[in-house]
């Protein structure tokens, strides 16, 4: 007599998949709609959040379903572009922008005197755009991304060059390092990483930490609004400059997330003789005797649920079958359940 | 000639809060190591023997029904699980306890004893392997010793929140209530329920605890105790 049996050797296998999915919320692919809140985007004071980032949302922030899709940033290595947050000597320089920059250097290069380098060419500041991490999942997916850009007429469809680099990618602190060059979905136009000049990319991709950093030198010498306003302890309203740059009259920002889904399998198998009788109150009346007469012979009983137990008798983990399977001394099962992580 | 039919039934399982928790103490305690089956929300009276197409056709009703999701409280699935017996088997096992209802006032202690009927052609006997004794909202015990041959106290755990179950194995058990009124805030009475099932038979029985919110204060002046109600 007994309800439980124990799984054997091979019943139990881990396997792990790979998902690829779109970033945005929804599964939406091409993000077309960037509203922010008019609360953070305030820059009133040298420390105020919008001096920092401003987060952008697929929705206006007065819906209750406006979820925060990425947020973009401004860093200058010397703090130009946003004001001091004590103006007087000893602390001249020590701003938002220069926050922001030491900060993404930190991440990236583990070292404070290490600067941005995009080809040869070092800027003295960056933009940031930084997928919400819940969006992205594990890491976006590289050869995905198509960033949109534009002033007037003048448009910058920009891409990370993945698919046209052969071999690995550079690995720093924040994972893997692709370029930001002109073209879309991996695939660069023309032959050059160096995209403006002969010494400067557009940017650098880094979808193990959902980041993309612009060259504001290379994309301002195409779109002249990206030209930061790099005054000593003045708001230049850069992190503004690259929202208004994202297009919103052709929108495009695709880029897609992946993710591992580690999966457990668990072959539940059920032999001929074993899970014929019921302790179903409908099988058996008051006493325990069988309501069906027929089944004293030839019991059947119907499967609708697989629970799965520790060695202490606790339930875990449970499946339910879309539609009762039939068990009687004639019929072996296999389930497979899955379960993941 | 046709194709056997070699596909394998695949299910998505979700864990349980039991399993969550399990998880989440990282304690080794999440290794999921057997299986049981159940027939949840299945109804033989549907299974009907006087179907006028004959005997294949008497499971149509529970064959064609669809089934709910699973649902992640433990202590609400599971419930009628299936149990491998000799064939030609005509009573099966049921369990009954010395209490219909468990009434405990703050601190005071009962010892649960169930038996099994049909087990092994006998009535009324202990199942050698005990039973899994599963109280609904464990926060509402200060003790549940299993007792008997196998059997195992709680063990200690965080204070949840909210109503979590938990499993003791033994051959009975003395269940002490909590002795404080701060889970009671306006009620006099807190509910509860106490699930036994035979682990060798797979027989269950549900029976309401109810805790009643009563003090008892003894003075220092000697007189007798004061019920606080």
């Amino acid at each position: 007599m007994a309800t439980i049996n124990r799984y054997g050797e091979g019943d139990v296998v881990l396997s792990t998949d790979k998902v690829v999915t779109s970033t945005w919320s929804d599964n939406v692919n091409n993000l077309t709609t960037f509203e922010t809140s008019s609360v953070q985007a305030t820059q009133t004071d040298p420390n105020s959040q919008g001096n920092f980032f401003i987060e952008v949302y697929n929705m206006a922030t007065s819906s209750v379903s406006a979820s925060v899709q990425f947020s973009i940033s401004y860093g200058h290595k010397l703090g130009s572009g946003s004001v001091d947050f004590t103006n007087d000597t000893g602390s001249f320089g020590f701003s938002a922008a220069r926050c922001v920059y030491n900060q993404y250097r930190q991440l990236v290069y583990g070292d404070e005197t290490q600067n941005f380098i995009f080809s040869t060419h070092t800027p003295e500041d960056i933009y940031v755009i930084n997928v919400n991490r819940a969006r992205y999942r594990h890491n976006l997916k590289p050869g995905s991304l198509n960033l949109r850009l534009i002033q007037g007429n003048t448009v910058l469809k920009l891409t990370d060059d993945s698919v046209t680099t052969t071999g690995s990618a550079t690995i720093t602190n924040a994972g893997r390092q692709f370029n930001l060059v002109s073209g879309s979905s991996g695939v660069m136009l023309g032959s050059s990483i160096a995209q403006v000049g002969t010494t400067s990319s557009y940017g650098l991709f880094y979808p193990d930490a959902g980041l993309i950093v612009l060259n504001p030198d290379a994309v301002g010498t195409t779109l002249s609004n990206l030209v930061p306003t790099r005054g000593n302890n003045s708001n230049g309203q850069n992190i503004q400059k690259l929202y208004n740059a994202i297009d919103n009259t052709a929108p495009q920002f695709i880029v897609d997330s992946e993710e591992r889904i580690s999966s457990q399998f668990y072959f539940t198998r059920v032999k001929n003789f074993e899970f014929n009788y019921s302790t179903n109150p409908s099988f058996i009346d008051g006493t325990g005797n069988l309501n069906h007469t027929s089944m004293i012979d030839m019991p059947r009983v119907y499967i609708s649920t697989v629970g799965l137990y520790n060695d202490n008798g606790d339930l875990l983990a449970v499946a339910k079958l879309s539609q009762p399977v039939a068990k009687d001394f004639t019929k072996e099962a296999l389930i497979r359940v899955k379960l993941d992580y | 000639m046709g194709y056997l039919d070699n596909t394998t039934i695949t299910v998505d399982a979700i864990l349980t809060k039991a399993g969550r928790q399990a998880l989440a103490r990282n304690d080794g305690s999440f290794r999921i190591t057997q299986f049981a089956l159940g027939d949840d929300e299945i109804d033989y009276t549907l299974y009907n023997e006087d179907h006028p197409n004959g005997s294949q056709f008497n499971g149509e009703a529970i064959e064609n029904m669809p089934l709910l999701e699973a649902f992640p409280d433990e202590n609400n699935i599971m419930i009628h699980k299936l149990v491998t017996l000799p064939r030609g088997t005509s009573k099966l096992p049921v369990v009954t306890a010395n209490l219909s209802a468990v009434q405990l006032s703050l601190g005071s202690t009962t010892t649960i004893n169930p038996t099994t009927l049909n087990f092994s052609g006998l009535s009324n006997l202990k199942e050698p392997g005990g039973y899994f004794f599963t109280v609904a909202d464990r926060r509402l015990f200060t003790q549940a010793v299993g007792v008997g041959a196998r059997g195992k106290s709680r063990t200690a755990k965080p204070f949840t929140q909210s109503a979590l179950s938990e499993t003791i194995k033994g051959q009975s058990l003395s269940l002490t209530a909590i002795n404080s009124t701060s889970l009671f805030g306006t009620n006099t009475v807190l509910l509860t329920t106490l699930t036994i099932e035979g682990v060798d038979s797979g027989a269950r029985v549900t029976i309401p605890v109810k805790i009643t919110k009563e003090v008892i204060v003894t003075k220092a002046t000697g007189e007798t105790g004061v019920q606080i109600r």
